[in-house]
């Protein structure tokens, strides 16, 4: 799956403890909601409210993430990473093509498990969740397609 | 007591003949007559997606467009001013966003009207990038997509992967075939294969919870919208006694504040293709008879 690049590329040196991107992004976006289905939560009680606010969410806000190359592909200076379990999948994408340095007509391909390559609207930690192994969500990525 | 593989597949059957009628209307904005021109009505299946639409509707509304060179993949379709997503299922978008009332045993199938036809938008410009993924031309996003699914689902199952990597290329051809023609007897021959893998048992069944939430509004802090937020995690088809898991114990499992019973629907229910779900229901029961194409259940908490 290709990607296109971020419009709001910003060259800044990285955090020590935590990768981000840039200081000015926004975490990511959770679906909107339509008035007609939101009508409903309204009228809910506070418990259920409460209930609701952080159900599904992973205990540890960050998680381990490891990089690893493909084919034909440059390995990364640091291929373990700590980042928030919040992020979607495309903010590993921009991270991935910021540190490979990729020009806005080149393509990275990712896959986790050398599997499958998930959709960039995917959060994280729900993918960590699924298919970590040890303590590692591990990301394969090739500037060319490959795996599956 | 286990439910006849008879009824499974009856069940298969229903959930594949699932159909929705939707009146699609021109945006404005990419109108070039003043006068609203006629709505595009069609009944589609629950399963389908909605890229399959776009040449159809492409070719009906073509003639009204202010910018006629817009290829039909560029266009995007919307409710109430939300994008819809083009790798969910069409069920699945309506479920979430129409704000329709699932029906439960008890209806008599009166009262779903009310909504019906969905009505939705269709734009060409300002398409929204933040939240779409662009289509191209030949359809190979969309087909990539599904693929993916289908592979993350194969993976879930059986750990591995490797029973959807072990599948032909006709085989892969045949079943992205029947998915686009809605074709259940063909889907099944290869559906059959990723289901049955000879020589290993599944371990999990690929789920995905949409749950909504809701904005707690503080005073002076203006108002929040509403998301849908997804949580995913691995559902083992039997317990740790080796008891068949349920969607009651796994929903206890995974949302224990929003289902804190494993038997009763105490805060939300459990709703798949515009249906509440019994809690009782067993989970691989319920993979082999009412999983979308892509082989997970995406089940929607609805808030009681």
């Amino acid at each position: 799956m290709s990607s296109s690049p971020p419009p709001d590329m910003v060259t800044e040196a990285e955090a020590d403890e935590e990768e981000s991107l840039a200081s000015n992004e926004s975490p990511a976006a959770e679906m909107p909601m339509t008035m007609a289905a939101s009508m409903v939560l309204d009228h809910l009680p506070l418990d259920a409210h409460n209930a609701l606010s952080s159900a599904g969410m992973l205990e540890q806000k960050k998680i381990h993430l490891r990089f690893r190359p493909g084919p034909g592909t440059p390995s990364l200076p640091k291929p373990r990473v700590t980042i928030s379990s919040t992020h979607h999948f495309d903010w590993i994408v921009r991270y991935l093509r910021r540190q490979l340095r990729l020009d806005s007509h080149q393509s990275v391909f990712c896959y986790v498990n050398q599997v499958f390559a998930p959709g960039m609207d995917e959060q994280v930690g729900n993918l960590w969740r699924c298919f970590r192994t040890g303590e590692d969500l591990i990301v394969s990525y090739a500037v060319a397609p490959a795996f599956g | 007591m286990a439910t006849s593989p008879s009824i499974i597949a009856k069940i298969q059957r229903k959930v594949w003949d699932g159909s929705l009628p939707l009146e699609i209307r021109l945006a404005s904005a990419d109108c070039r007559t003043y006068d609203e021109t006629d709505p595009y009505l069609v009944n589609v299946p629950r399963l389908s997606y909605l890229p399959f639409l776009l040449p159809r509707l492409h070719a009906f509304f073509a003639p009204n467009l202010i910018n006629p060179s817009m290829p039909p993949h560029s266009a995007w379709l919307s409710f109430q001013n939300v994008a819809l997503k083009y790798h969910y299922p069409i069920g699945l978008l309506y479920d979430l966003f129409s704000g329709s009332q699932p029906s439960d045993s008890e209806d008599d199938g009166t009262e779903e009207a009310e909504n019906l036809p969905w009505k939705l938008e269709l734009r060409y410009s300002e398409f929204p990038r933040e939240q779409l993924m662009e289509l191209d031309a030949e359809g190979k996003v969309v087909r990539d997509c599904y693929v993916n699914a289908v592979k993350e689902a194969d993976v879930i199952r059986n750990g591995k992967g490797n029973v959807y990597l072990g599948l032909s290329q006709v085989d892969c051809d045949t079943q992205w075939q029947a998915v686009q023609s809605q074709n259940l007897q063909k889907f099944n021959t290869i559906n059959t294969k990723l289901l049955n893998p000879p020589g290993t048992s599944l371990r999990n069944v690929p789920m995905k919870i949409y749950l909504p939430t809701a904005p707690i509004s503080n005073p002076g802090d203006g108002e929040v919208q509403a998301s849908i937020r997804t949580v995913q995690d691995l559902v083992p088809l039997f317990s740790a006694s080796r008891q068949a898991n349920t969607l009651g114990m796994a929903l206890n499992t995974i949302l224990k504040t929003v289902f804190p019973s494993r038997r009763n629907p105490v805060l939300a229910s459990p709703v798949l293709h515009g249906a509440v779900v019994p809690m009782s229901a067993p989970v691989e029961e319920l993979m082999r008879a009412a999983a979308f194409a892509d082989g997970f259940l995406h089940v929607v908490v609805v808030m009681l």
